[in-house]
């Protein structure tokens, strides 16, 4: 029985949890050391370059494609492009989470007037069926 | 020694005779107008006695004030003239929809001259200073202004111009989006 189900291998789908790319979704590439990995989001896809980083600044996922070590760009699309792995992400209940903070943080002074709004609305149906009980 | 220099200093005045550039005292350039200011654009009252409203920017006057209105039926703020360091631009515009405020300058709010007329004892003993009272004509240049504003408006935006704007817990101005 494995206690662990997140390893850091090559193909193995990260967050970048901190740094100038904090935020980011990248791929691990190939292994420096016990602490420092390589990295590539293929930049053009999530802004990441290709650089090596420690493994303390990734939360790993739970997504990975079976690659061998020290893949190279080409094969790094292929490999994300048939597992999907992105897509997977941002539809798992992490991704999501983050997508609608991000909402959050980015709504204009109208908008956070209208969510006021509905949550005014959706509360007072709450009570409204309430007091009918 | 505090005469050698005050010499000193009167002599180089009489060498150096400069002709200066004298300045034209009456001319102001109006200050730069933000650019994310537009005409039509929800502002948000930060001073004075409307601070927290939402108004609706009109046009950036001579003296660089901004000319704003409520408009008055929605949240009570009549055409004001407001510094542009204390509002929000918040990122909502509005349909002026042709409203007609070209003749409103800085003279419309121009303080009325009191006459000077006769000091009488009474006005000068006078407990009650005079009421100061909108002349009707204001007012309906107020009220023919606003129409044309709030009959472009949405219900929410109706209702978006009566609120009023606050922080609250965690809410930080800086890290907001307006």
């Amino acid at each position: 029985m494995s206690m662990f189900k997140r390893f850091v291998e090559p193909g193995r789908l990260a967050l970048i949890t901190y740094g100038p790319c904090a935020g980011k979704l990248c791929t691990v590439t190939d292994i420096v050391d016990q602490k420092r990995v390589v990295v590539d989001g293929p930049e053009d896809i999530t802004g990441v370059r290709r650089h090596m980083m420690p493994i303390k600044r990734l939360s790993l996922t739970d997504f990975r494609f079976v690659a061998k070590r020290g893949i190279r760009e080409k094969v790094l699309r292929k490999g994300l492009e048939k597992s999907g792995n992105l897509n997977k992400f941002w539809e798992s209940s992490w991704g999501k989470k983050l997508k609608t903070q991000e909402a959050r943080k980015n709504m204009t002074d109208f908008e956070r007037f209208k969510v006021m709004c509905a949550k005014q609305k959706r509360s007072k149906e709450v009570k409204k069926s309430l007091k009918k009980k | 020694m505090g005469q050698a220099g005050q010499q000193r200093s009167k002599q180089k005045k009489i060498c150096n005779k400069k002709t200066v550039k004298v300045k034209k005292t009456g001319e102001k350039k109006t200050p730069k107008l933000r650019k994310n200011i537009q005409p039509g654009q929800v502002l948000i009252l930060l001073a004075s006695k409307f601070r927290g409203r939402r108004v609706v920017f009109l046009k950036q006057l001579e003296s660089g004030l901004l000319l704003v209105t409520g408009p008055y039926s929605l949240n009570g703020v009549p055409l004001k003239r407001v510094n542009q360091r204390y509002c929000i631009a918040t990122s909502a515009k509005v349909n002026l929809g042709g409203a007609d405020f070209k003749s409103i300058s800085d003279t419309y709010f121009a303080r009325e001259k009191a006459k000077k007329g006769a000091q009488t004892q009474e006005k000068f003993f006078a407990t009650e200073a005079p009421k100061k009272v909108l002349p009707q004509e204001k007012k309906d240049g107020q009220k023919k202004l606003d129409e044309v504003i709030v009959k472009g408006l949405a219900e929410d935006m109706k209702s978006y111009l009566k609120s009023r704007f606050s922080l609250s817990a965690r809410t930080f101005p800086h890290e907001m989006k307006f």
